[in-house]
């Protein structure tokens, strides 16, 4: 495997000048990461979006965010200074920051730059001057010593004891959490009997309100509190594995109940989750597996989605009517065929070029789905509509949370069928070819077989997610079938931990869910995506569920 | 408040239950599809939904600025609300569509949607609105199906001030064989439902007048070579070539002609996406000549170049397609009927029916949008549907002003 | 597939199908199933006879200029999977981004008045321009993206980068706006030369000769500097390098840094050719240079600069030269399904690409 890069025992080291310097290093990057939001433009828009009404909007919240941060990193490249001295050069860093960005607004209300910088709008001076005058003294001055603030703030966090460092993040973080997924929080409370009436004590109409924020603040500091008293005691190992097991149960549950308790919205975004679950189980199979880089995985989506297009549309493309359930087979399973002529040839390519090969047999599926050539069969660019929605006895699966318990429940199938796929022989195959293939081979096992294999289960899988998406949207369109969604099942695979199903569960939770959820961002959504994928991977290079430490240690 | 978006809810969850409807009453307003309260002081809910990621970003940014600015015209308010336009991304694809209209239909304090830019997003997005008793209003899906008579049932909310691609295709038909008196056309769609749609319905007008289309053909947004393709066509040598593809495509076609000895004659006409100042900046000198199929009425002309100005002044850029005057004038029909139709009780809280809405919309008369005088058909088109024939005379982008760059040539 | 020609007795097809499995059958049937569809297409197109000579010229013509640019791409993919083995996938975007440079430079000299006074100095300055933001944009990227990683073996790298993607996109996408820009051009570069009866323009000969010149001078450096023998010993095995003394850390920016001006070059000058960028053009010819360059056989210099020129050619010619016989209906429309298929078929049958080494199996 290429992509995987060559391991390297040669570590690189940063050389560090003197802590001050560090610290303003860091109030550098800080500054600069504010003067970046700002000019993005993303400062203006969100600045529209209450998270606690009347007191912070949406764009307020990062740049505070990274007031704090610039100030907590700050106080922490001086390491083990006295307390004095580390809240000094926090506070340091959080000036600087501060000053850049009134440096910024300074510039942008004296100079035009807008015919490079279209975002440096007197818009954008008026938001950040907080109705102080226009670029005055005062504002600027605020800024500046805002900056230092918000930097001794985020530098105290650093002084505090873990427990009580722990508790004011939690509290923050549930404080914002309510008031940016306020629509969530709202729909659960409309829904659950009896929470009706806390609505509208805890939400406003588009942020959380003042008071409830301050009191879940409280709420969420004293239960992080109560947590870390818990995890002061050892704890053995069964009790361990306990609190796994609960953890795991609670979130089965959670996947139960959620289209229950929200509205069609959330079912809506939980319905991709599990589509993308479906997927990511699917490349898990060749790629976690058996090490096969697959950037043209979509193919197979499309195929399962065309295939029940065709088979059950209202329209004259359609080449039969039969029901969802004899055409999730029959789609699943020329998925599967596509796979193995799609893994025949590309057998004996590996790593990169293997990612290209498949990359390119994606692209040729998408072009020649939305081909005119192949318009009079498939429909062209005005797709395939009218397609029949998945029938149970009388009972229509319509709804988005219908249609959510279907993904799911064909999850769970598929689920199975990899768990056990992947602790049987079969499984350690797989493992083995993705190690090594030489070796793999000498140990007498078919590489050829054992590919082919991980390709077209692999392949049925992401057919039997195509086949979902045609009857969810109830259309099918070549554009829904682009190389992006090949690269986010990737991603997906990787942010959770390769190899790992659990891990499939969380990435596509994380990639797919939080970004559906945070819609507000608008234009913005894919740039803060980019970050995501970058800050996690960062955090957890080897992913947020990682497979089994006896799997991963040695790789 | 909470009691009454309670029981819009169980209203809602009535309406997904059975067909039957139950009118609702909330203070001085009896709705059939429910009632909207808006307490004294708080915003006034649009939604929005366009492609604000992926390939049609530019299109989808562009509608939902105009819809601020058709807001900001109004004063920010209406009836003494502030009005607040809460977009969503629906990309330009259906799942997209799906997503952002069930995020905007999960909000019972939205009164009307406008959006979205692509058909794809409103064959699936539209009825989800309606299901919850949004109408909603598409500034840029253009498909003759979500405007038919035989629509179904949860079409019967969708508007849109955008014009029908039917009326668009006639008009340009008509112009190119009657007018020009052309025999031999080319058409180049870029894959998209909307391009697509519009040759398919200029070539289907075209031949019948008894024109000939001697070659279709069709290319990749992302595509920058396209002198291939334009070799390929000029072998058959159409009189004109009809391509409504989006800013970049049509820059490079225009540059890219030059190069094809035997298109330097040939007439592009382009279509309506084009109609903006950033097509002149992409095209170059190439430009002088290029005509479109363009929006046509006196109000257009005379108001569309200072909405261009308000609109780079807030923005730093002025609209990069044409699509923007649609965001506007589907704000416009909204804000209208939001006008016609809330109530204020003694407290000065607000209240909108939404079946009352809908109606109001439906009826909307000579509206003075900016494409034109906007008067909705039963079917819920709502476009000005005046066209004309605009040509570009220079390449200098700070002189983009309909009327005089580009001129208008037809009628 | 090779087996055939190691042996003599008993007859060499028997000993094939003794030794050959069934995966060596069918690609064998794909070799004759290829070859039967490209020959019923170019003869039906040659009977077709729908282009003149010069039409076919042109197409040449277009091939080059557009392959030159992924070339140019693919240069820089190559030069830093050469030393890292690993894909820099925003390569694309730092395209983008030496693109706007070079624009922003371009404003910058013709408001100045240098571009007037001084066209032949000006050109030098925007490649510049477009060079160091390349540059420095990849230094960036080799931090945030590889270097935390050069430890561990994981995808991490990748996944950074794609996200790096779109932070590159969607920032300049929020600084710069959308719309499309145009690119100013020079006077003498906008005409055309005729070349054997043939009308070249200027910017196309340009275009072509850069990717050259880049591709000679990349040469250069990895032959014939000390930095390119740190490289190369950087290449063949980190830790031996470590150990003899080289730095490392300071080879790999470096390389990337190259990597990066490539990308700014090929940014201008693909907009030189094409007159207009946006910031979303990266992703597609970062794509199509990812292509060539495996085409080519990644971490070969002169592979990418072939796999560019036919990756080129291929999208020019492929659809006049093997649809125009099936009498597809849009066949431009299918020019990447050629491109693809044939970069497919490339590995199939050539798994290290056109010029590629053959790597050690541990490599590969």
């Amino acid at each position: 495997m290429t992509f995987a890069a060559v391991t390297s025992s040669y570590r690189l080291e940063r050389r560090r000048g003197g802590a001050l310097a560090e610290a303003l290093r860091i109030g550098l990057f800080g500054g600069l990461a504010a003067i970046a939001f700002a000019l993005v433009g993303a400062y203006t828009i969100m600045d529209g979006r209450p998270v606690i009404e009347g007191v912070l909007t949406l764009a307020q919240t990062v740049l505070v965010t990274i007031g704090l941060a610039t100030g907590a990193f700050g106080a922490r490249a001086a390491g083990a200074a006295p307390a004095a001295t580390r809240l000094a050069h926090g506070a340091a860093a959080g000036l600087l920051a501060g000053i850049l960005l009134a440096a910024l607004v300074l510039l942008v209300s004296s100079v035009n730059l807008r015919a490079t910088l279209v975002a440096a709008s007197p818009a954008l001076v008026r938001a950040l001057s907080f109705g102080l005058g226009l670029a005055s003294t005062r504002a600027l001055a605020c800024l500046a010593v805002g900056g230092a603030m918000l930097g001794l703030a985020g530098s105290v966090l650093t002084v505090l004891p873990p427990v009580a460092r722990r508790a004011v993040v939690a509290g923050l973080a549930a404080a914002v959490a309510a008031g940016l997924f306020r629509d969530v929080f709202a729909s659960i409370l409309d829904n659950v009997p009896g929470l009706r009436g806390l609505e509208s004590a805890i939400f406003g109409f588009s942020g959380v309100n003042p008071a409830a924020a301050v009191v879940l603040c409280l709420a969420a500091a004293a239960l992080s509190v109560g947590r870390s008293a818990l995890r002061g005691r050892a704890l053995s190992e069964r009790s361990i594995a306990l609190r796994k097991r609960i953890g795991l149960a609670l979130m089965i549950v959670a996947i139960l109940a959620l289209p229950l308790v929200t509205n069609a919205f959330v079912a809506q975004v939980a319905m991709l989750v599990a589509l993308y679950i479906l997927m990511g189980m699917g490349l898990n199979i060749e790629l976690g597996l058996a090490g096969l880089v697959d950037l043209g995985f979509v193919a197979f989506f499309a195929v399962g989605a065309y295939t029940v297009a065709l088979l059950s549309s209202n329209t004259p493309f359609a080449i039969a009517h039969v029901s969802f359930w004899i055409a999730l087979p029959i789609a699943v399973a020329l998925a599967a065929v596509a796979g193995l002529l799609f893994g025949l040839p590309v057998l004996r390519v590996r790593g990169d070029y293997l990612a290209m090969a498949t990359l390119g047999l994606g692209e040729i599926v998408r072009v020649l789905v939305l081909s005119d050539a192949l318009a009079p069969v498939l429909g062209g660019s005005q797709g395939i509509i009218e397609i029949a929605r998945p029938r149970i006895g009388g009972l229509v699966l319509n709804t988005p949370a219908d249609l959510y318990y279907l993904a799911l429940a064909i999850a769970a199938i598929v689920g199975l069928v990899s768990w056990r796929l992947q602790h049987s022989r079969i499984g350690r195959a797989w493992l083995a070819v993705r190690e090594d293939e030489d070796v793999a081979q000498a140990l007498g096992i078919d590489l050829v077989a054992m590919k082919l294999l991980a390709y077209t289960v692999g392949a049925a899988f992401a057919g039997a997610a195509g086949a979902v998406f045609a009857v969810l949207i109830g259309s099918v369109f070549p554009h829904s079938f682009q190389l992006l969604v090949s690269i986010n099942v990737l991603a997906i695979l990787v942010i959770g931990g390769l190899g790992s199903l659990p891990g499939v569960v969380v990435g596509a939770i994380a990639l797919i869910g939080l970004p559906e959820l945070l819609r507000e961002f608008g234009e913005f959504r894919y740039l803060f995506y980019g970050l995501a994928l970058v800050a996690m991977m960062h955090l957890k290079a080897e992913g947020l569920w990682p497979a089994h430490a006896k799997e991963t240690s040695h790789v | 408040m909470v009691n009454k978006s309670a029981r819009a809810w169980a209203l809602a969850a009535a309406l997904l239950a059975s067909t039957s409807v139950h009118a609702e009453t909330v203070g001085p307003v009896t709705d059939d599809l429910g009632v909207v309260e808006i307490p004294k002081g708080q915003p006034i809910l649009i939604g929005g939904y366009s492609s604000q990621s992926g390939g049609d970003t530019n299109q989808g940014i562009d509608e939902l600025r105009g819809a601020e600015i058709a807001i900001g015209d109004a004063g920010g308010s209406v009836l003494g609300f502030p009005v607040k336009l809460i977009g969503e991304d629906a990309q330009c694809t259906a799942e997209g569509g799906q997503t952002a209209a069930s995020k905007l239909a999960g909000n019972r304090q939205i009164v009307v949607v406008v959006g979205p830019s692509c058909s794809s997003g409103a064959r699936v997005g539209a009825p989800i609105l309606w299901n919850v008793g949004i109408s909603s209003i598409a500034f840029g899906a253009t498909s003759p199906a979500l405007t038919a008579p035989d629509r179904p049932d949860g079409f019967k909310g969708f508007l849109r001030s955008v014009p029908n691609d039917l009326k668009s295709g006639q008009f340009t038909a008509a112009y190119v064989y009657d007018k020009l008196g052309l025999k031999t056309a080319a058409t180049i769609h870029d894959g998209s439902p909307y391009t697509e749609q519009l040759v398919q319905a200029f070539a289907k007008d075209f031949t019948a007048k008894g024109g000939k289309i001697v070659a279709a053909e069709a290319i990749s947004p992302s595509d920058t070579d396209l002198r291939p393709v334009l070799t390929r066509i000029a072998q058959s040598k159409p009189e004109a070539i009809f391509s409504p593809v989006f800013v970049s495509s049509i820059g490079f076609l225009l540059r890219q002609k030059q190069e094809v000895p035997d298109l330097k004659n040939t007439l592009i006409i382009g279509g309506e996406g084009t109609f903006s100042a950033n097509t002149i900046e992409a095209a170059g000198p190439s430009i002088v000549g290029f005509r479109i199929v363009g929006p046509s009425t006196d109000l257009f002309s005379s108001q569309f170049p200072k909405f261009v100005e308000k609109f780079r002044s807030e923005y730093g850029e002025a609209p990069i397609g044409g699509f923007s005057a649609y965001g506007y004038d589907a704000t416009l029909l909204a804000l209208d009927a939001i006008k016609a139709v809330g109530k204020t009780d003694a407290d000065g809280n607000l209240y909108i029916g939404r079946k009352a809405l809908h109606d109001a919309l439906m009826a909307s008369k000579g509206v003075s949008g900016l494409t034109g005088t906007l008067t909705c058909d039963a079917n819920g088109d709502c476009g000005a549907a005046t066209y004309a024939i605009w040509e570009f005379v220079s390449d200098d982008p700070s002189s983009f002003s309909p009327g005089t760059n580009p001129k208008r040539i037809y009628p | 597939m090779t087996a055939a020609a190691e042996t003599k007795a008993p007859g060499p097809l028997s000993e094939w199908l003794r030794r050959s499995t069934w995966v060596d059958h069918i690609l064998l049937a794909i070799r004759i199933v290829v070859a039967l569809v490209v020959l019923v297409g170019l003869v039906g197109s040659i009977a077709a006879d729908t282009y003149s000579a010069e039409s076919w010229i042109s197409f040449i013509v277009f091939g080059l200029t557009i392959g030159s640019v992924y070339a140019l791409i693919a240069l820089g993919y190559t030069m830093v999977y050469g030393i890292l083995r690993m894909i820099n996938f925003a390569h694309g975007d730092v395209m983008m981004v030496g693109s706007f440079a070079g624009l922003f430079a371009a404003n910058a000299l013709a408001g100045a008045g240098v571009t007037s006074a001084l066209p032949l100095l000006a050109l030098p300055l925007i490649l510049a321009a477009g060079m160091a933001a390349g540059a420095l944009v990849s230094i960036g990227i080799e931090r945030v993206a590889y270097r935390p990683f050069l430890h561990v073996r994981s995808l991490a790298p990748l996944i950074c980068a794609i996200g790096l993607t779109f932070i590159l996109e969607y920032s300049a996408r929020g600084l710069f706006g959308t719309r499309n820009r145009a690119y100013p051009g020079f006077g003498w570069m906008e005409g055309s030369v005729v070349v054997f009866g043939i009308t070249l323009q200027i910017v196309q000969i340009i275009a072509f000769a850069a990717a050259i010149v880049m591709l000679a001078g990349l040469l250069a450096v990895v032959r014939l500097t000390p930095l390119g023998k740190a490289m190369r010993a950087v290449a063949e095995d980190r830790d031996a390098a470590a150990l003899v003394g080289i730095d490392v850390a300071r080879v790999i920016v470096a390389t990337f840094a190259i990597g990066g001006a490539m990308a700014g070059v090929a940014g201008v000058l693909y907009a030189l050719v094409f007159k207009q960028i946006t910031v979303f053009m990266g992703f597609f010819l970062g794509v199509k240079g990812f292509a060539a360059a495996i085409l080519g056989g990644i971490g070969n210099l002169g592979g990418a600069m072939l796999g560019g020129l036919v990756l080129g050619l291929a999208e020019a010619l492929g659809p006049a030269l093997l649809l125009e016989g099936f009498h597809i209906p849009a066949p431009y429309q299918l020019k990447d399904v050629i491109g693809y298929g044939m970069l497919v078929l490339v590995l199939i049958f050539r798994p290290q690409g056109l010029l590629g080494e053959r790597l050690s199996t541990k490599r590969a």
